[in-house]
């Protein structure tokens, strides 16, 4: 897939850039409003990633232009601001999310993920990985076409597993993946290796391969290795 | 001691003391001059009875008019005295008397004419009793002209000390004041209006600056997060980077929650907008008590969600948000192994009790910023001021009580 990343600050800029060039995508960045307009002239993206505070410009103003222009373009809105209304204000111009800095990467792909699966594939894409087939809209997981059945928690953690194939997966990350950032239960960590622990479980007795590799004191690895 | 009982007092004991001296420099100008009137009058007395010696029709009316011829010659001589007599009632009484000696007719008498002066004695007491008569009234009229000054001139003083004692830089009101005829209190109003736009301006600016310095942390911290995660992707990290590593995310984790929760708190101080709409309480209490599920049955605590009815309010959703997630995760933390959550909503307010210790540190403290209970050292201690600023923001009523173990915090949406 193609991104456009618009963000002044170059080193986070980077980090997103090798983030998603890794899994083999194409990630272009700009740094400045003018510069964005111009690529977004010339070439098209599948998704954009739109920090509001630009140097020359309101990020919330490329929104408009993109619907213009690439009206099948995802948005994604990153920013420091963690305001309530840019939220609002950027969910109402056509932005699909929006995520507040400082925000996992793999937190970041899973959204563009989402995004793209919502208006590629109108919501109905099921995503494979072996013999795990998985309906993110409709919140169904299969292995091998049967049916598995999973709470709420682990379907979100397979989810975020699945979207982050071959990436290693903190604890934190996951943690704030299921229970958003304003929830900081002291005890997280534990719940995250409970939910992992079932769904692995769940996954092996339908007859999957044990997929999920713990990483030694960080977290867990979606991989077929 | 107010200042007008003080200034009054003063008034008071020196018109007290004026009294005093305004009553002996009466007495003694009065008797100067009762004295002079009598010496006078015993002077024209003593010359009618010259007269009549001389006509020989001489007064004797003693003890007031007494003639004695003299024996031997002697210089003509007129003397006044003050003599003490005894009268009918032989009680002594003070008499001033003119005594002369003159030669008439080749006589030699002396003459001794007296009047009664007025006792001394009765002079101090009637000076004595108008002082008691005046005195009291002077009181009673000082205390009156207090009381209807207090009243009038002081009312607007007082006025504007209430309105002071509710002026909070955080409400970001202005001061009207009581317009006054007296010029200090004028003087006061000036300097203080004046005082408190200086400082409403500097926490303004004060305000603002922290808020775009917590802003402008999100960015490096933003970097940070991403370099380590990129860092930890990489292929064989040893067991003492990796531990390295966790302390590092965890700690600007820590950071970034930190600065957000601030920049909250802030932006709710500076009484920023916020877009509001009508808030799904119900969808918000669900994601929560989701959210806490694990935590509750790991410790065996019983949630009960008593809502028949849910509070309809217009706000922003995500102040609404975080005020029940920090509610309930505060009912969670504090909570003890078995025990209990009570959760109770009606259409105007939300109540959520938990069974816990007893409150170790002052209640009063629980909404202030990083008060924290010893035992849980990785919450900011954030969660119970956010409430109680979101609360503050949108005018709710917040109310906090412990009993039967416990703890109980109910926000009334009005």
């Amino acid at each position: 897939m193609k991104l456009l990343t618009v963000e002044d600050e170059k080193d986070l800029a980077e980090s997103i850039s090798i983030y998603f060039n890794n899994e083999g995508n194409i990630c272009e960045v700009v740094n400045s409003y003018e510069d964005a307009r111009t690529k977004l002239n010339i070439y098209e993206y599948e998704c954009a990633l739109i920090d509001i505070m630009l140097p020359d410009g309101n990020g919330l103003d490329l929104i408009g232009e993109i619907k213009k222009q690439q009206p099948n373009c995802g948005i994604i809105i990153i920013s420091a601001k963690n305001s309530l209304d840019d939220r609002i204000k950027g969910l109402d111009l056509g932005s699909d999310d929006y995520l507040t800095k400082p925000f996992y990467m793999s937190e970041l792909n899973s959204r563009v993920k989402s995004v793209l699966r919502r208006r590629f594939f109108d919501g109905n894409k099921s995503v494979t990985f072996g013999e795990i087939k998985i309906y993110p809209e409709e919140k169904k997981a299969f292995v091998n076409d049967k049916e598995i059945s999973l709470t709420k928690k682990e379907f979100e953690i397979l989810v975020y597993l699945i979207s982050n194939t071959r990436r290693v997966l903190t604890k934190e990350s996951i943690a704030e993946h299921i229970w958003g950032d304003f929830a900081d239960s002291y005890d997280k960590f534990d719940f995250v290796y409970t939910h992992v622990k079932n769904l692995r479980k769940k996954l092996s007795d339908a007859g999957c391969k044990d997929y999920i590799r713990s990483v030694y004191g960080t977290g867990y690895k979606l991989s077929e290795e | 001691m107010k200042l007008i009982n003080k200034i009054s007092v003063k008034f008071f004991i020196v018109t007290l003391l004026l009294f005093i001296v305004f009553g002996i420099v009466t007495l003694y100008v009065i008797k100067t001059e009762i004295q002079a009137e009598i010496d006078e009058e015993l002077q024209s007395t003593t010359e009618e009875v010259i007269k009549r010696i001389e006509i020989e029709k001489p007064v004797d009316f003693k003890p007031f008019i007494e003639i004695n011829q003299l024996e031997k010659s002697a210089e003509e001589t007129s003397q006044f005295n003050n003599s003490i007599l005894p009268d009918e009632d032989n009680e002594s009484e003070i008499y001033r008397e003119l005594i002369t000696h003159k030669k008439i007719k080749g006589e030699y008498y002396e003459i001794i004419v007296r009047s009664s002066s007025p006792e001394e004695d009765d002079l101090y007491s009637s000076l004595v009793k108008v002082f008691l008569i005046v005195t009291p009234l002077l009181f009673i009229s000082l205390y009156f002209v207090n009381r209807s000054t207090a009243k009038q001139e002081l009312k607007p003083f007082y006025e504007n000390l209430d309105k002071l004692k509710n002026f909070s830089l955080k409400k970001n009101t202005d001061i009207e004041f009581e317009k006054t005829n007296v010029a200090e209190f004028n003087d006061l109003n000036n300097a203080v209006t004046g005082l408190i736009l200086r400082a409403v301006t500097e926490y303004k600016l004060i305000i603002e600056s922290s808020e775009n310095l917590s802003h402008e942390l999100q960015t490096p911290i933003a970097v940070i997060k991403s370099k380590l995660e990129l860092l930890r992707q990489k292929e064989d990290l040893d067991s003492d980077t990796v531990m390295l590593l966790n302390v590092m995310e965890n700690n600007i984790n820590r950071l970034s929650k930190l600065n957000k929760s601030l920049i909250l708190l802030m932006r709710l101080e500076n009484k920023e907008e916020f877009e509001s709409g009508p808030v799904n309480v119900r969808e918000i209490l669900e994601k929560h008590t989701g959210f806490w599920e694990d935590f509750l049955s790991g410790k065996g605590i019983k949630l009960k969600v008593d809502t028949n009815l849910y509070p309809e309010i217009n706000a922003n959703d995500t102040l609404i948000d975080i005020l029940i997630s920090n509610l309930l995760s505060n009912a969670c933390k504090h909570n003890i192994e078995n025990g209990d959550i009570n959760i109770i909503t009606g259409s105007n307010f939300i109540e959520i009790s938990n069974t816990g210790l007893k409150p170790s540190t002052d209640t009063g403290k629980f909404f202030e910023r990083f008060t924290k209970s010893d035992s849980l050292k990785d919450s900011l201690g954030l969660g119970l001021s956010i409430v109680n600023q979101i609360c503050n923001f949108y005018g709710y009523e917040i109310k906090y009580s412990f009993e039967n173990n416990y703890h109980s915090i109910r926000v009334n949406f009005c």
